[in-house]
């Protein structure tokens, strides 16, 4: 998983487990969140799944929440860094879809 | 009624895997590993389907932290090992590993180089990863392990070659199966890396 530092766009992984982790969610919950989201379009290996959260938890952007002593389940949950980087990452693809639009808009030809 | 296989496979972990894959669909699931068998229970035809994953390069308590996050998501895993691994002083030194796993102690990561990770049938696609930058990255270490497990052949070969240890031709040989064992699954992962980075090109 390699986000692109200097132009600041993030992976579509990386930017849907950050989507993912508005809420607090465990590993099978961002699996299942994602895959709902994309209707299965994308669907992340669990492997991939645990080597991007380590790397987030690495960079600070998410860190793991368990306020339930009962949950046997690792949760984690976004940190305000998370989520300046997912609304970096939202204007970024705003101003994309803005340059795609003045080109390609109204595709009805 | 369980069943015991005496298999074993070397390097070659995707032969491996789809072995597993052919058992499960003929009604076998597996319940214990061996350093040289399997065994399994019956179970209904394709209800089970299994993925191997090299972790020999983790260190041990990475390995087994993966492990956990695995069983999290509802896979039941199994230790492998994937060499026969007679080592001396019961550790063994991998130069071409991260960290702590360079030294693979029988309490820890030696002969527990692979996962086999079982999921129930669900008809969805299983794959344990699915970013490129990461597949490439796992081949690009399976081949070097591969490589060096070449080197004790090859200073075997030189030695002889040179005179250093007395010519004979079961020497030879013995030196030619021991390079050709590292040698072998080097080629072959190599091979799959290139055919690989073809394939993303085109979806590029």
């Amino acid at each position: 998983m390699r986000d692109n530092v200097q132009g600041g766009a993030l992976t579509e992984t990386t930017f849907l487990i950050l989507l993912a982790l508005y809420q607090p969610n465990h590993g099978y919950g961002i699996m299942q969140f994602i895959e709902q989201a994309t209707h299965g379009r994308v669907q992340l290996g669990a492997g991939t799944l645990y080597g991007a959260l380590n790397t987030l938890v690495e960079k600070g952007w998410i860190e793991p929440y368990n306020h339930d002593s009962e949950e046997r389940r690792k949760t984690y949950r976004l940190t305000i860094e998370g989520k300046v980087k997912a609304q970096r990452e939202f204007e970024r693809l705003k101003e994309v879809l803005a340059i795609a639009s003045s080109i390609m808009g109204g595709d009805e030809q | 009624m369980s069943k015991r296989v005496l298999r074993y496979f070397g390097g070659l972990i995707k032969r491996q895997e789809n072995w597993l894959n052919r058992m499960a669909a003929k009604g076998y699931r597996l319940v214990e590993t061996g350093r040289l068998f399997y065994k399994f229970e019956q179970c209904s035809p394709n209800s089970y389907e299994y993925r191997v994953e090299f972790v020999g390069h983790k260190p041990h308590s990475e390995a087994q932290k993966y492990r956990e996050f695995l069983h999290e998501l509802g896979y039941r895993t199994f230790w492998k090992n994937i060499n026969l691994n007679f080592a001396l002083f019961k550790m063994k030194w991998r130069p071409w590993a991260q960290g702590t796993g360079q030294l693979a102690t029988s309490s820890g990561g030696l002969n527990r180089e692979l996962l086999i990770v079982e999921k129930r049938q669900d008809g969805k696609p299983f794959s344990l990863h699915t970013d490129p930058s990461e597949i490439i990255a796992l081949y690009k270490t399976m081949r070097k392990a591969w490589l060096w497990s070449a080197v004790p052949g090859l200073m075997l070969l030189v030695m002889i070659l040179t005179g250093y240890i007395k010519f004979s031709w079961l020497a030879i040989t013995g030196a030619t199966v021991l390079v050709l064992w590292g040698l072998v699954p080097f080629a072959y992962y190599s091979l799959e890396l290139s055919r690989y980075k073809r394939q993303e090109r085109l979806y590029e």
